[in-house]
């Protein structure tokens, strides 16, 4: 234990604390820019580049990073130091030395931490302007990167790399014109990105955003030709508050709907009602393969980051994946089938905007294969947690006392089962819920899994169905993704049922979600708040749902059925890892 | 060359290279080949020794290369190391004064003086 | 007068470096022999009571690093020669390579001994295709004597070494960086702790040093520290290698003893300045390094005084500069090259070198104001105490030092908004003085841009707005009749 001193004060640090961790521990601050430790999930970012951590160490000739520099024995640390404070501040004026003075209009301003820590520093004149780099948008389905605005913190590299072994974005090209590009320099449309936003979620500036449909959006709920439905994903109504100053976990399924209905959305639905569906179809196709033979293990397919990841990287594995569309996806064709022939409407002039945690889902409403009909596309817009807090305050609504509303029929009720989509081990536990009553033909009477609880990112589980050992997989990150299909394709363990989800602790952790500035914590106060939902409703399994019930009643005869395949259900397209 | 299999055998090896060494009554010309030497034209220079050394039957006489000496602005540079002479540095040695070098110094035994380098370095090993 | 004294460079122009019985014959390999007869612990020792300091730029004394790597937990450990030499006029690690391969491969081994290492590597430039040739010979022939690879002299060490070549950016010199490039990820430097000696290639424990720290070694074990110790000084023992070149009549490259003083490198053995113009500044330690003035000319350098004067030894580059030189044009030079060689990754170095260069610039251009100066010092220092690796953190030492010892040069550029060399474009002018002028029309007829009038046998005129300042009437005319104002 290493007695370390503190602008003079002794602090006993611990062996492997490096000078922001102890100085952080003693209560001390240290403004960072690039460095980004997701403990949790294992990742760390820590290419010291920003310079903006610089403190004064007794003794040494220079400045030393703070976020890199372990503690050793005797160590006098001076964060106040003139020099270091001067230090700090002219990196940050360096870095908007060569940056669009452009606050008043960046997607970011106010969530941005080169902003936060430029004010912090008191930074109110730059006497270092100059030449600057010059590069174009790049603007695909779901991201936009601006690299004018990157200060080459190397946040996204870390996540697409290391997190996610996806491996498009990385530095290219030296000294001022060092920059993050995606490989070959191609759109990332083109590219083998995935759009799981999580280079997004770190991103300190405005280099990497949501591209956003917020103005497809107020124009149609303007039109009075349009029916504007909007479905809310699971895992929004634990983030969205956030957004408003509240705590991290807490749950607002009730004002969201009210300030949903206050937009002027003709209908307010819920994605966990898709979710349900999903379930019935996942779930019936699993037994089947289970009872008659089939591919295994079932690859759950609800998360569409994760789908483009298998399609890049294992086209050779496509038939595993479970054919189920999304629940986004299921919901919008229902919405534009059913939906439409019980409202009397046409299609083409309902409009389904989906509020999401999540990026990948901008780019699968694009996917052309999995609309059900050439004519319209089943999800028209896509808009993130973010980009629909964004419209709350843009039209002056005061959140915290909007008035609590619930979600219309017939596509607004949903069980417990459908709430825990949204975090880690939820699809396969709503999944079990359903297989395990329909193959035993008995009562679940504990639902909840407990081995597919927990906020672990690689997790297998065991359950016994009949005397059966059902083996589960639970993955999120694509890079723990790749360990089990790598597993899989090397035979060296045998699943049933795999769950995998792109982002941290799944939806929970989305790209689209407000945003966690490095602290896990955060991720796991929503998965929490997303078993509480599950543990306050009465129905828990999505077979008891009794609109799902009155929907295959009434519209889609029983799973499986032609009319299900046809709707609910899609396929995959092997592509090129590039 | 079999390998060496002990250190005896490497320290024998170099006592033996040591002795032929100081029997040999060969004139060396060494040329310094290095990159800086080579684009100075040392390559030719050192052609040219070997023709010339050739067409005058010269015995005894053995053209080698060298790495750089150190001496670039004089280069190409030809050192004449003649058996219990103190060697003599010439610089500037291109093509054409080849000839002069080889005749003066090697067949009648006087020095080429406008040619000589300065030597301002020594070896203490 | 001062001699060179060569130990480095002990073989290098005498044997025939494609041949290692010529090698031998100079008592090559006979300290591998002789370290493999002793102790990891008293190699060690002979090479920690020696004194020498990495000849990579640093001056790290190289024992203690030796000792860190060998003390240094790790499966596997790694030798690395350092070969990337990119410093703009040094090729003295080019030289060694070229004319004594050997000396190196043989430094390597016992280093590979000393540390516990079994693997090697040199990673040397591409653009050396000489040098790597006759390595590759070398490494070739050593593995045929049984002086390279398994059992070495029929003891139970074995140590192999390979070649890599560079990715051709100056900072892969850096040891982090190279290390990255070897690994096959994009060449840019880390931060230290932890340094290579713990975690170096693979993670591994690794040894790296520079190619002329490597040379030396082979003479310190066969004669041992005290004979090393008479040369140099005693904080900078040995020789040192120099390329010396600029504005000196004997250019080419010296190694002599340290604690030389810079007149006698460049007066006794580099002959002095060429046309007998002035001296006015030396270089040192390359885009590194700073300029130091004539007041200076009797410090014995070392290590430690080259970095008092606000310089460095670098690897070893001498540039000599005569009366005719601008020192904000040169410092201007050097910081271009920092410039293009940065890898970008760390703001003060990416960001603020260019903005320093943009001062220069101004300045150089006329369009500064005092407060620039301010500005260019404080930055430089905030370059200086913050960047990531060696490479931004002396960047900006040719501005600082030509500024500490010429001072009024810059402030003529500014306040005068004259460049008193006569370099700076755009603070000079090409006048024709009437009285001199033929009226030849020779300046008429090399001037690029017509800017020149006048009839034959009259005196000509440069029209100034058309004139662009690229000297060629200047050189053109033969009467003198062309001044710079
Ligand atoms: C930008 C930069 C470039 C460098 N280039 C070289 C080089 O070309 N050769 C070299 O030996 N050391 C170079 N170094 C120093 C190395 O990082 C390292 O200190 C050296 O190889 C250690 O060897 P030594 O202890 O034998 O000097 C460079 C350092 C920096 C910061
Ligand atoms: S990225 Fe941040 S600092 Fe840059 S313009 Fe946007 S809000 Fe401002
Ligand atoms: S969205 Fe995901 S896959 Fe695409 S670049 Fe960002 S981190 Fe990589
Ligand atoms: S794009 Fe964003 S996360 Fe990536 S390096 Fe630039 S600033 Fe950092
Ligand atoms: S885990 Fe959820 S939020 Fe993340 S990409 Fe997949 S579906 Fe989107
Ligand atoms: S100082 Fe320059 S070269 Fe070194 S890491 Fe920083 S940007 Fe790269
Ligand atoms: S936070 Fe330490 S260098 Fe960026």
């Amino acid at each position: 234990m290493p007695k370390i001193y503190i602008n003079g004060d002794e602090f006993e640090a611990s062996e492997n604390d490096t000078v922001l961790t102890a100085v952080q521990k003693f209560g001390g601050y240290i403004p960072t820019l690039c460095y980004l430790n997701l403990k949790d999930i294992n990742i760390e970012n820590k290419p010291s580049s920003c310079r903006v951590c610089m403190v004064e160490i007794e003794g040494r000739k220079s400045l030393a990073p703070a976020c890199t520099t372990p503690v050793s024995e005797g160590l006098r640390i001076n964060t106040l130091s003139r020099q270091a404070v001067e230090a700090r501040r002219t990196a940050i004026q360096l870095l908007l030395s060569d940056h669009p003075q452009d606050c008043l209009q960046c997607p970011k301003n106010g969530e941005c931490d080169l902003q936060r820590i430029a004010s912090e520093l008191n930074i109110v004149k730059n006497p270092f302007m100059g030449k600057t780099t010059n590069y174009k948008q790049d603007i695909s389905t779901a991201i936009i990167r601006d690299p004018n605005k990157c200060i080459m913190c190397r946040r996204c590299e870390t996540m697409c790399n290391d997190f996610q072994t996806v491996g498009v974005l990385s530095a290219v090209e030296r000294g001022f014109n060092a920059v993050i590009k995606p490989t070959f320099d191609l759109p990332l449309e083109e590219t083998a990105c995935t759009f799981c936003g999580q280079c997004v979620a770190v991103c300190p500036t405005g280099a990497l955003e949501e591209d956003s449909y917020i103005d497809y959006v107020w124009k149609d709920l303007v039109n009075e030709k349009k029916h504007v439905v909007v479905q809310t994903a699971p895992a929004v109504r634990v983030a969205l508050a956030e957004e408003f100053g509240f705590e991290p976990g807490t749950i607002s399924t009730g004002k969201l709907v009210g300030a949903l209905k206050l937009l002027g959305f003709d209908k307010v639905f819920d994605t966990n009602f898709g979710a349900d569906l999903t379930i019935i179809e996942e779930a019936t196709e699993f037994k089947e393969r289970l009872e008659n033979d089939g591919f295994l293990p079932m690859l759950t397919s609800c998360c569409p980051g994760w789908i483009k990841f298998l399609e890049h990287q294992f086209p050779d594995l496509i038939e595993m994946p479970s054919s189920a569309k999304s629940p986004q996806q299921m919901f919008g064709a229902i919405v534009k089938s059913y939906y439409a022939q019980k409202a009397n409407l046409e299609p083409k002039n309902i409009t389904v905007v989906s509020i999401m945690p999540c990026l990948a889902k901008k780019y699968e409403a694009s996917r052309k294969e999995i609309n059900s009909s050439p004519d319209y596309k089943d999800v028209d817009y896509v808009l993130t947690t973010r980009e629909l807090a964004k419209m709350i305050k843009e039209a002056g609504i005061n959140f915290t006392t909007v008035p609590e509303r619930s979600y219309d029929n017939p596509l607004g009720e949903s069980t417990g089962a459908a709430a825990i989509f949204g975090r880690t081990g939820g699809v396969a536990e709503a999944a079990l819920r359903t297989t395990y009553e329909w193959l035993t033909g008995r009562e679940l009477r504990t639902v909840e899994f407990q081995a597919l609880h927990g906020y672990e990112s690689l997790r297998v589980a065991e359950v016994d169905i009949n005397g059966q050992i059902i083996k589960i997989g639970v993955a999120y990150g694509l890079g723990n993704a790749r360990k089990l299909l790598e597993a899989i394709r090397d035979k060296k363990i045998d699943l049933h049922l795999i769950e995998i989800m792109a982002c941290p602790g799944g939806c929970v952790g989305g790209g689209g979600q407000p945003y966690h500035h490095g602290n896990f914590e955060v991720i796991k106060k929503r998965i929490d708040a997303l078993n509480v939902i599950d543990r306050t409703k009465i129905i828990r399994k999505s077979h008891e749902n009794p609109y799902i019930l009155r929907l295959y009643n009434e519209y889609l005869e029983k799973p499986g059925s032609e009319k299900a395949q046809q709707l609910l259900h899609t396929h995959y397209l092997e592509r090129e890892w590039l | 060359m079999s390998k060496l299999n002990s250190i005896d055998e490497l320290r024998n090896l170099v006592a033996t290279l040591k002795k032929n060494d100081s029997e040999n009554k060969t004139t060396y010309l060494k040329v310094a080949l290095g990159t800086c030497g080579i684009s100075s034209g040392a390559e030719e220079t050192f052609n040219e020794l070997l023709k010339v050394i050739n067409e005058t039957k010269l015995e005894n006489v053995e053209v080698i290369k060298t790495g750089c000496l150190g001496y670039c602005y004089a280069e190409p540079t030809v050192e004449v190391n003649e058996p219990g002479k103190e060697p003599i540095l010439y610089g500037f040695v291109t093509k054409s004064k080849v000839h002069d070098i080889v005749y003066n110094h090697l067949m009648e035994g006087k020095i080429v003086k406008e040619l000589i380098v300065h030597e301002t370095h020594k070896i203490v090993l | 007068m001062c001699e060179q004294i060569r130990i480095v460079l002990r073989n290098a122009g005498n044997i025939n470096p494609e041949n290692i019985e010529d090698y031998l014959k100079n008592d090559g390999y006979l300290a591998l022999a002789k370290a493999l007869e002793s102790t990891r612990e008293e190699v060690i020792d002979i090479i920690s009571s020696s004194n020498l300091r990495g000849r990579g730029g640093g001056g790290f004394p190289t024992g203690l690093k030796w000792k860190f790597t060998m003390q240094a937990k790790g499966d596997e450990k790694y030798v690395i020669c350092n070969a990337d030499e990119g410093d703009p006029g040094a090729f003295m690690d080019r030289s060694i390579l070229e004319g004594d391969p050997h000396s190196v491969l043989e430094g390597m081994t016992i280093g590979g001994y000393a540390v516990g290492a079994k693997k090697g590597i040199i990673y040397i430039r591409a653009e050396y295709p000489l040098a790597v040739e006759r390595l590759k010979n070398a490494i070739c022939q050593a593995k045929e004597f049984g002086l390279l690879g398994e059992n070495i002299l029929g003891t139970s060490f074995s140590f192999d070494i390979e070649i890599r070549l560079g990715a051709g950016a100056f900072v892969c010199g850096e040891e982090t960086a190279l290390i990255h490039s070897i690994e096959g990820s994009r060449g840019e430097p880390r931060n230290k702790p932890p340094f290579p000696s713990t975690s170096g290639l693979w993670g591994k424990p690794t040894l790296i040093n520079n190619v002329e720290t490597f040379a030396n070694i082979a003479p310190i074990i066969l004669n041992g520290p005290d004979w090393f110790r008479q040369y140099g000084t005693k904080n900078s023992p040995g020789t040192k290698v120099f390329a010396l070149a600029g504005d000196v009549k004997n250019v080419g490259l010296v190694e002599v003893p340290m604690g030389t003083t810079l007149r006698e490198i460049i007066f006794d053995i580099g002959g002095g300045i060429k046309g007998d113009k002035k001296f006015k500044a030396v270089q040192t330690g390359g885009p590194s390094g700073g300029c130091i003035p004539i007041e200076y000319l009797d410090t014995p350098i070392d290590y430690d005084s080259l970095q008092n004067l606000g310089s460095m030894m670098g690897s070893g580059g001498m540039i000599v500069m005569d009366e005719d030189t601008c020192m904000v044009d040169v410092a201007k030079f050097y910081l271009q090259f920092t410039v293009d060689e940065s890898c970008g990754k760390c703001t003060t170095c990416r960001i603020g070198n260019v903005r320093l260069l943009e001062i220069l610039e101004k300045i150089t251009s006329g369009n500064a104001h005092l407060e620039d100066l301010e500005r260019m010092i404080s930055l430089s220092n905030v370059i200086k105490n913050s960047s990531l690796c060696g490479l931004g953190q002396t960047a900006p030492n040719p501005v600082l030092s030509t500024f500490k010892y010429f001072e009024d040069e810059y402030k003529a550029h500014i306040l005068d908004r004259v460049c008193p060399a006569g370099i700076c474009k755009n603070l000079i002018r090409y006048e024709v003085i009437p009285q001199n002028c033929q009226g030849c029309t020779a300046c008429a007829r090399v001037c690029p841009t017509q800017a020149i009038s006048g009839e034959l046998r009259k005196p000509h005129f440069i029209d100034q707005t058309k004139c662009i300042k690229c000297g060629s009437c200047y050189s053109t005319c033969r009467f003198n009749a062309i001044k710079i104002v």
